[in-house]
């Protein structure tokens, strides 16, 4: 039992880590203001890539910066097109998104379930002995330990540091970043730029570690990872929060329907993250926080309002333009 | 006289030319990446284009078969036309599209494969196929009601509302008939139901017996409506309004609200339409896993790239239609003839590189050759200053 517990855990925390990444990334991207809709395209272009240029090249290294760079370049038409072509985000990413899941589909055809090649797992001295903790958390790949220190590093850096104050203001005000002397738009590009290459991690990640090799049944994946920067409302910690959520859920629906112990619908379980989303999007819109707020001692009143603050950056998914 | 006549000459060539330019430039560009592609894999473009063409234009019964296809894509498209006009974003035209298939299916199930109809019904074939329609219209237009409610009452970016309603659709419409889902006929192992009776079927055309002149007949009525709405009512003009600046809009009096569930039903019941189109095709006849098989997504792209225009929809889903159904002669040809492995999806990146290319192009139009009306006129500017 103990080790069956274990297991599951750490196939949790394995399975989720793309989605984590992936998360993270578009919440910088969208924290900056731009909204990058090709999330599910990208992630399916970006494990294809990472698959082939493994088995081509045989080097790790290269497989995942190449990933990373599609990630980025296709986020770099998205910003291109709204910043200096003033389009419309959403319809581009809209486009991108489906040309690349395509694009994956046709390019990734001659290695279509050919046996991938795997990072390999680098338990952690000493912590990897400490019982129970070491196996679920110390004996991973590099790209899973990352993913469990990325959201750390998000948190830190746009609620920490002075650059973060300013990723956070070009996405809710921008003009008023740009009379403080910010330069607004090239600071968009940057971190639209480096979530795209999250996003870009986050396939690699897929076909080098989770899912490994290249299959076409990644399609899916990055509409859930968009789903959940919702769902976490924008905040880093309630992001990885949402992706652990939905991936131990999934897994605990899956081990159910193998024991036959309750006979669920394995589809109802595959509902949940979008019944999920939009509870969790009604809740927040419809002022019923404010409620949650006025019940709660007021001891906690500050805590329980830090927590559940949530509003979309406001200048999500619009142009900045200096007069 | 002459020169300000000659100044309204070269003023409007001015602007027309980048308009008129621009989405050959895209469709010019697009078709260059994909022979560009094409060549890269030792594939003779001129020899890809023959099988599009072997696949779908040469022969009457590619032809029919092609209409068939074009058709749910058609209706899918007009509906789109309402709601991308007013500034929705309908991207759950998926899930409508699947709703109304498994409406369709449902009214099947309803009055002809039950022993005891709703009210003691006997509709007979004509009744049957009526009432498939009106529910797919029904259940389609409630589902698309629902990502309209999200965002008028819950301000759920319709978006965000539309992705999670297409996974829900999709997954109930897997309960429905996977693993022992009540549709799936006791002991199948398909995801699918079981064939509808053969009395309930669409009437077909004799000579081409997957086609079915209902389905037309319907289209072609969906596309008067929405051009007398788009070009003619007042709502239409409404529509219009609310897609350029719903704020002003509302404050000129357009009860925007209102339209924004009635966009939104008239899309969704069209998309159920065409969900009805694609379970009813006489050479379907069932419910199957994924009974929409992405036709609401490339809608989206016909949309787009027709730039909303209620009258280009036809063409350019004719023309998408075209290259779908051709994608998989593509493929069997160059196997067959070339021992060449070139997957179908060739024909959706080139689709959707096109519309990519074409949104640019009108992108950089706007932005380096701005239309006068759009530009600030210099006299008031002057008088400004002074």
């Amino acid at each position: 039992m103990f080790s069956g517990l274990e297991s599951t855990l750490r196939g949790i925390i394995r399975s989720a880590a793309p989605i984590v990444i992936a998360g993270q990334g578009e919440l910088i991207t969208e924290r900056a203001g731009v909204i990058n809709l090709a999330l599910d395209g990208t992630i399916m272009l970006s494990a294809m890539t990472a698959h082939v240029v493994a088995r081509e090249t045989g080097s790790l290294p290269q497989a995942i910066l190449a990933a990373m760079l599609v990630g980025a370049a296709v986020v770099f038409v998205v910003v291109v097109s709204s910043i200096g072509l003033r389009l419309n985000q959403v319809a581009v990413g809209f486009v991108l998104t489906v040309l690349c899941a395509d694009l994956a589909i046709f390019l990734g055809k001659p290695h279509f379930n050919r046996p991938g090649t795997e990072i390999p797992t680098m338990p952690i001295p000493l912590l990897e002995d400490i019982p129970f903790f070491g196996p679920v958390l110390f004996r991973h790949n590099l790209l899973i330990y990352f993913s469990l220190i990325l959201t750390l590093l998000v948190w830190f850096y746009i609620y920490r540091t002075r650059p973060g104050l300013t990723l956070r203001s070009i996405g809710e005000q921008p003009e008023a970043a740009f009379v403080r002397g910010t330069p607004v738009n090239p600071l968009r590009y940057a971190y639209a730029l480096l979530g795209g290459a999250l996003v870009g991690l986050a396939g690699a990640t897929y076909s080098l570690s989770v899912k490994l090799g290249w299959k076409e049944d990644l399609s899916g994946e990055g509409w859930i990872a968009l789903a959940i920067v919702i769902f976490g409302l924008w905040v880093p910690s309630r992001v990885a929060l949402g992706a652990y959520l939905i991936v131990g859920l999934r897994s605990i629906a899956i081990d159910l329907q193998d024991s036959d112990v309750i006979d669920l619908p394995a589809q109802i379980v595959n509902m949940l993250p979008w019944f999920l989303m939009i509870l969790t999007l009604l809740f927040a819109t419809s002022g019923a926080l404010e409620k949650v707020v006025r019940f709660t001692p007021d001891r906690f009143k500050p805590a329980v309002r830090r927590f559940l603050r949530a509003a979309p950056p406001r200048a999500l998914g619009t142009t900045f333009e200096k007069h | 006289m002459q020169s300000t006549r000659q100044g309204w000459l070269w003023n409007s060539m001015r602007d027309m030319l980048p308009a008129i330019l621009a989405p050959f430039a895209g469709i010019a560009a697009a078709l260059a990446i994909i022979v560009l592609i094409l060549e890269w894999q030792g594939a003779d473009p001129k020899v890809a284009w023959d099988y599009v063409y072997e696949g779908t234009l040469q022969t009457s019964e590619r032809r029919a078969d092609l209409v068939s296809f074009w058709m749910p894509l058609a209706i899918t498209s007009f509906g789109l036309v309402l709601t991308y006009t007013a500034g929705l974003w309908n991207i759950g035209v998926e899930g409508q599209m699947i709703m109304g298939a498994i409406g369709a299916t449902w009214a099947v199930r309803l009055f002809a494969e039950s022993k005891n109809a709703p009210l003691g019904l006997d509709l007979g074939r004509n009744g049957v196929i009526i009432m498939c329609f009106i529910l797919s219209a029904i259940t389609g237009g409630l589902w698309a009601w629902v990502a309209a409610a999200l965002k008028v009452r819950g301000k759920v970016n319709e978006i965000f509302g539309g992705v999670a309603l297409n996974f829900i659709a999709q997954t109930f419409n897997m309960y429905l008939v996977s693993n022992g889902g009540p549709w799936q006929p006791t002991g199948s192992r398909a995801t699918e139901t079981a064939r509808f009776p053969d009395w309930v079927r669409l009437p077909t055309f004799t000579d081409y017996r997957r086609l079915s002149p209902t389905i037309i007949y319907v289209t072609a009525a969906a596309f008067v409506v929405i051009c007398l709405i788009m070009y003619v009512s007042r709502w239409g003009l409404q529509l219009r309004a609310m897609g350029k600046n719903q704020r002003s809009a509302f404050l000129l009096g357009v009860r925007t609200e209102r339209n924004v569930y009635l966009a939104m039903a008239g899309c969704g019941a069209l998309a159920g339409l065409a969900g009805s189109f694609r379970v009813l095709a006489p050479d379907v006849v069932k419910l199957s896993a994924s009974p929409s098989g992405g036709v609401g997504f490339l809608a989206i792209l016909v949309v787009l790239l027709a730039s909303m225009s209620a009258v280009l929809t036809p063409f350019v889903s004719f023309v998408f239609a075209v290259l779908s159904k051709g994608g998989q002669r593509l493929e069997s040809g160059f196997q067959w003839d070339y021992d060449l492995t070139l997957d179908r999806s060739l024909v959706r990146v080139l689709q959707s590189t096109v519309v990519l290319m074409v949104v640019l192009a009108f992108g950089a139009r706007n932005r380096f050759f701005p239309p006068r009306s759009a530009q600030p006129v210099q006299d008031e500017a002057q008088i400004d200053r002074t």
